[in-house]
């Protein structure tokens, strides 16, 4: 049964396969050490800037700022998490600052306050993430479904979870939460740190342990490396991304209900800029725009840098009107040295 | 943010171009000597920069009560915080051939003489309010665009500057959170301040000055950051309005200092009105300004009504009616009820205003005439 | 071989599989069966109506007519699932691997579909999948460590984890997987391609094997049977001890070859060099290289990845920096080397990644072919488009480019033509000095392999130096004047084949 063997040729029997593999192997391992570098030279960047700024001003490096910092860091993180989600698998949520603002305002409506409501307790939780997760599910349906691109119908729902913010809001006065436990949880310190940043940290080490052990993560990540590839092999890509939009309408809804505790009160513009922090974080901190590369820690370092850079500045005292000329400068080139060692020529790996 | 506010105005510098042009080819046909109008066919128009903001809400509450008192029907138009829609919304109710009667709280300057241009081509009269470009005079547009009206931000920022001074014992350190940078409201209001302190408060230094974009949020991250910055040495916190002020009294709350800390700022909204009434923080809240939206709205819609029906001839009025200041008061915990009486009979004070018209009606009469000039040495 | 044929059923049989896209018979009516242990070659030219075939096998097309029977068995393949549910796995050309995900994820992504694989409550476990891979990957003999990330893997351990995978497809249910190799080394160097052989042979123990590829050597080396392939037929089904690769040949394209062999010119002596190179370095990469080139020879440069010779030739070309060293061209030092410099004093480049660096995709063949060097299309800073399209259509008919349409846009005629209008670009300078090929004939069907190295002579004889980077050992000996061995950067030996006379196997010797 089993055939003649063909006739090989004499260097097939000569080659030293075995060597061209070693040294493959030693290759195969370099790369991983670079693989790594970049966040290094992120976190070295952090550093850096951590230690300028400390010499500038001693005030910075005090526990009372870092508490600070955290809790500043914090929002933008927990949106950055849902947001690096979506872009792992190479789209884009601009909704942010719109599903914010819905369950900000819902949140407010639901609970005690100024305006004479009534506290719903449980329900005013579960009702505006409810409200947030909807507006991230109807992203998810229409960019799937009708195959719209992500940006434009995110940029949609931006404004459409803008416009219920509006009309939950109505003309009546500025509604406050009357609870004062509630308004002062958010910055209150627990075990040396804010509590909100608590609620960040273990989010962003949920989300990291979604992302590494889950098949819900593991096929973001396939399909944010080639889509066509994972559709071939079968994959739920439909469900997952949109289940990823969920997430993230969920995380940015629970961010609208902090922001709204954190400032005791909400109008419908409790969301504004939040988008802006949160995209640049992310991405710098090198989750790639086109899908697939990226983590939640990556995020997290992104977020801190940029919030660390912000507050270092008004620390050392820089003008306002040069803040945002000097921090974007500062910015440039932090990413530039990251990147140095992988610059190099776009080419397909071989 | 930026990136719409740039995208807005880009877009209505657009709109203002091609206006502009129709503007041109139209102007033959306006006439400034044109026949009174009659009071049927006219219909009030209002403009606000959006709706959920107290201030904006007034200015609405306003309008329609005037429109009640005299009878004309009132359009309100939501710009949503974009000047293109706002200009797009009032061009259409011009479109529809009433003669309107029109109040503008304009967006931002720029929008002013698009504005005027189309009211003027469509035979209405209109009253802006708060922002136009220097440039723009009603004089030199003629009758159709009847005033250009505001409140002093100098004398709001001298009076909040003093009451500070005066709570913090004129002497220590306070920070200074403006509005956006570029605002000519929020800058008046901060050459107040400067002045002010120059003038009588020499011992009261202004520690920092971080611009807040109007934005609570932003205020209470900066405050978060100077109050790291600064700590104790913190005495006094003046905003430049109340949204702001909310955001800087919850992160000093959040540091244990709100009862060690004065605050001042403008706009006397009705949260600030509960933290004052129910002495929070020791009585935190030291200083406001007293100035209503309903009264602007009322004041500038009159001043176009009187001119669309006759009553006042713009061309012959004296220059400060044309580019005017209305009064504004300093108010403080123990006289705060004086004005708050206003609030509680809205269509009272429109009866005073319409018998004793537009430039004499207290607590808002007009005190000076425009433009308001800040000095080189505080901006 | 014969005897086993009958005495088992087959594990694919094809009975008269047909398959038309509107007017165009893809596949006219296809027959055959492929038993347990065996190796098939498939071979034809681009349109012969191979990936028709394969897309058919792997559930991506469904045939017009005809039956497949797996095991006896008749199936329908409605999609990839289930033709890889019937044991059939696929390493295609163009890899389908997830980079950024482990060796170990990548095997089990035909599982990850299924229900279950390595998971509880959709939380991987990563032990039991890297168990599992590990000793899929022990099957077919590899020791890759399932934990790395297939981004960082070298080409040939890609080729590993696609072959594990192909394996891997339902062993549950079929005892014999059919493993497709679609040109699985059409992007190897010479080196791995050993190791990949070497591994394809060891797939025979355990199932069979559908061998895709334009290499007649390497499809004579490693196949049992060859199936022949000509405009959507089965024209041959040979058993590989009775063919000759000549023979293959004319049964593919229908005509004998009529490759001419290469004249060879003898190194001349007192005569300026097209471009002369000493010393030049690159931290590294390459180091202290020096050779001249005459014209009208070509110099093939061998060495496995890792060399340093693709680096070495793109400096050449002003591609990427070098570090120290100078290099003449006509006896003038270059300076300041950059690609448009390079360009302008009369050098050529054919880059290996073609659809990324040599051509642009999203226009017309007659733009790509006037891109670089207008001619006589040139009108100041505009272009004559009549010109251009005679320029064009002359080239096409050189070099029989098909279909023979100037106004499609590139990307979408195949590889072997989209490589002739690259050629055509370089060649449209009349002045061409010195033409750089990096691997000229990647992936190019026997046919226009044919056409291109026919075209690089034409180029020699009118006095340009060519340096070739070739994907075969065989081919540099047969169109080099001189070959340059590399290794770890260095020239590690050099020979003149109008002298000397070096084998395939002393070549290799020097290289790793």
């Amino acid at each position: 049964m089993a055939p003649t063997q063909t006739s090989e040729s004499p260097a097939d029997v000569k080659v030293d396969t075995a060597a061209i593999r070693a040294r493959e192997q030693v290759t195969a391992r370099r790369v991983v050490f670079a693989g790594s570098g970049e966040p290094l030279a992120l976190i070295g960047a952090m550093v850096v800037l951590i230690a300028i700024f400390s010499i500038l001003n001693p005030r910075f490096a005090t526990i009372e700022n870092l508490q600070n910092v955290l809790n500043q860091a914090s929002l933008p993180l927990i949106i950055g998490l849902g947001a690096t989600f979506v872009i792992l698998i190479g789209s884009i949520d601009l909704s942010v600052e719109g599903v914010m603002g819905a369950s900000g305002v819902a949140f407010v409506l639901l609970s005690a306050n100024s305006r004479g409501g009534q506290d719903t307790g449980i329900w005013a939780w579960v009702l505006p993430l409810l409200l947030a997760a909807a507006l991230g599910l109807t992203s998810g349906l229409i960019y799937t479904m009708l195959r719209v691109p992500s940006f434009i119908v995110t940029l949609g729902m931006w404004f459409v979870g803008f416009g219920i913010a509006t009309i939950l809001y109505g003309t009546d006065a500025y509604p406050e939460l009357t609870d004062d436990t509630i308004t002062l949880w958010v910055a209150k310190i627990t075990f040396g740190l804010p509590n909100v940043f608590w609620v960040a940290a273990i989010l962003t080490a949920i989300m990291a342990i979604v992302l590494r052990f889950t098949r819900f993560g593991r096929v973001a990540l396939a399909i944010g490396n080639n889509e066509e590839i994972a559709r071939s092999n079968g994959m739920p890509i439909i469900k997952n991304k949109i289940f990823i939009f969920i997430v993230a309408g969920l995380f940015s809804g629970l961010a609208g209900i902090l922001a709204t505790m954190q400032m005791g009160g909400t109008s419908n513009h409790i969301g504004d800029g939040y988008l802006f922090i949160t995209i640049p974080a992310v991405v710098i901190g090198g989750t790639s725009l086109g899908g697939g590369k990226g983590g939640m820690f990556r995020t997290a370092i992104g977020v801190l840098l940029l919030t660390i850079l912000n507050n270092g500045l008004v620390l050392a005292g820089v003008s306002p009107s040069y803040q945002s000329a000097v921090s974007g400068a500062i910015l440039v080139v932090a990413i530039v040295a990251t990147a140095w060692p992988q610059r190099g020529r776009l080419r397909i790996a071989k | 943010m930026s990136l719409s506010s740039k995208l807005t105005k880009v877009v209505s510098v657009a709109a203002a171009a091609t206006l502009l042009l129709a503007g041109c080819t139209s102007t033959a046909g306006g006439s400034s000597n044109a026949a009174p109008l009659k009071k049927e066919d006219l219909v009030f128009v209002c403009s606000v920069i959006n709706t959920t903001n107290p201030y904006f809400a007034a200015n609405i509450e306003g309008c329609q009560t005037l429109g009640e008192k005299l009878g004309i029907p009132v359009e309100i138009v939501d710009a949503q915080g974009s000047s293109q829609t706002e200009i797009s919304k009032i061009q259409a109710i011009l479109a529809k051939g009433k003669k309107a009667v029109v109040f503008v709280n304009t967006v931002a300057s720029s929008d002013a003489p698009v504005i005027v241009d189309a009211v003027k081509a469509a035979g209405g009269y209109v009253t802006i309010w708060w922002n136009k470009p220097d440039e723009l005079n009603p004089a030199d547009i003629g009758n159709n665009f009847v005033a250009f009206q505001k409140h002093s931000g100098v004398d709001s920022g001298k009076c909040t500057a003093s009451m500070l001074s005066k709570a913090i014992g004129e002497e220590g350190g306070i920070i200074a959170l403006p509005g956006v940078e570029d605002s000519t409201t929020s800058q008046t209001r901060v050459a107040g301040l400067k002045e002010e302190l120059a003038t009588n408060f020499p011992n009261v230094k202004v520690l920092d000055i971080r611009p807040s974009n109007w934005d609570p949020q932003l205020a209470y991250k900066n405050s978060k950051d100077l109050i790291a910055k600064y700590g104790d040495q913190i005495k006094g916190v003046w905003t430049a309005d109340d949204g702001m002020q909310i955001g800087a009294m919850q992160a000093f709350e959040e540091a244990g200092l709100l009862d060690k800390v004065k605050f001042v700022s403008d706009g006397l909204y009705p949260p600030t009105v509960e933290a004052m009434k129910a002495h929070k923080g020791n009585d935190a809240i030291v200083g406001e300004t007293f100035h209503r939206g309903y009264m602007a709205s009322a004041i500038g819609l009159y001043t176009a009504y009187l001119a669309a029906i006759g009553e006042i001839d713009p061309s012959t009025l004296p220059a400060e009616k044309r580019d005017s200041m209305f009064k504004i008061s300093c108010v403080t915990p123990d006289n705060i009820d004086e004005f708050l009486k206003w609030d509680s009979d809205v269509a009272g004070w429109v009866d005073t205003l319409i018998a004793n018209g537009p430039w004499d009606t207290e607590p808002v009469p007009l005190v000076a005439g425009g433009p308001e000039v800040i000095k080189p040495e505080y901006k | 071989m014969t005897k086993a044929k009958e005495a088992t059923t087959p594990v694919l049989r094809l009975t008269d599989v047909q398959k038309s896209f509107g007017p165009v018979h893809a596949l006219k009516s296809v027959s055959l069966e492929i038993h347990r242990g065996e190796v098939i070659g498939l071979i034809g030219e681009n349109g012969a109506g191979k990936s028709t075939l394969l897309k058919i096998l792997t559930g991506i097309y469904q045939p017009d007519r005809g039956t497949i029977a797996v095991n006896g068995a008749t199936m329908k393949f409605r999609n990839p699932r289930d033709s890889a549910s019937a044991g059939i796995g696929v390493v295609h050309q163009e890899q389908s691997l997830f980079t950024n995900l482990t060796v170990a994820e990548n095997i089990a992504m035909n599982g990850a579909a299924s229900k279950g694989y390595g998971t509880t409550f959709g939380f991987y476990r990563w032990g039991k999948l890297n168990k599992a891979a590990a000793q899929t990957l022990e099957i077919i003999g590899s020791r890759l460590n399932p934990k790395t990330r297939v981004g960082d893997l070298s080409f040939v351990d890609r080729q590993m984890v696609e072959i594990a995978r192909a394996i891997s497809v339902d062993t549950s249910k079929n005892a014999t997987p059919l493993v497709i190799l679609d040109e699985p080394t059409s992007l190897l160097e010479r080196g791995e391609t050993a190791i990949l052989e070497r591994e394809i042979r060891k797939l025979k123990d355990f199932g069979s094997v559908i061998f895709v590829s334009h290499r007649l050597d390497e499809i004579i080396r490693n196949c049992d049977r060859i199936l022949v392939m000509r405009n959507g037929e089965l024209v041959a089904d040979r058993v590989t001890t009775s063919v000759t690769e000549d023979e293959l040949f004319k049964l593919m394209v229908g005509h004998e070859s009529h490759a001419t062999k290469h004249e060879r010119r003898a190194r001349p002596v007192n005569e300026t060099p097209a471009i002369e190179v000493t010393g030049l370095t690159r931290k590294g990469k390459f180091k202290n290289i020096s050779l001249s080139l005459h014209p009208g020879r070509v110099t093939a440069i061998v060495g496995t990845s890792g060399s340093g010779r693709e680096e070495f030739s793109r400096a050449l070309f002003g591609a990427e920096k070098f570090d120290g060293g100078t290099i003449m061209l006509n006896g003038r030092a270059a300076r300041g080397w950059r690609i448009p410099k390079a360009v302008k004093r009369g050098m050529g480049f054919v880059p290996a990644e073609r659809k990324v660096e040599g051509m642009v995709g999203g226009f017309t063949a007659a733009e790509n072919i006037v891109l670089t060097h207008p001619g006589d299309a040139a009108f100041g800073p505009f272009l004559k488009p009549w010109k251009r399209n005679k320029i064009a259509q002359q080239w096409f008919t050189t070099l029989d480019v098909r279909p023979n349409d100037i106004s499609q846009n590139l990307e979408r005629f195949s590889g072997g033509n989209q490589q002739k209008v690259v050629m055509a670009k370089w060649l449209n300078d009349p002045e061409l000095r010195v033409l750089v090929l990096d691997h000229p004939l990647r992936g190019l069907d026997p046919g226009a392999a044919e056409t291109v190295n026919e075209q690089i002579k034409a180029a020699c004889k009118k006095g340009t130096a060519v340096i070739l980077l070739a994907d075969t050992l065989e081919e540099a000996l047969e169109m080099g004047d001189d070959v340059i061995v590399m290794r770890d950067g260095i020239v590690s030996a050099s020979y003149d084949l109008t002298v000397d006379n070096p084998s395939t196997l002393d070549l290799l010797e020097r290289m790793v």
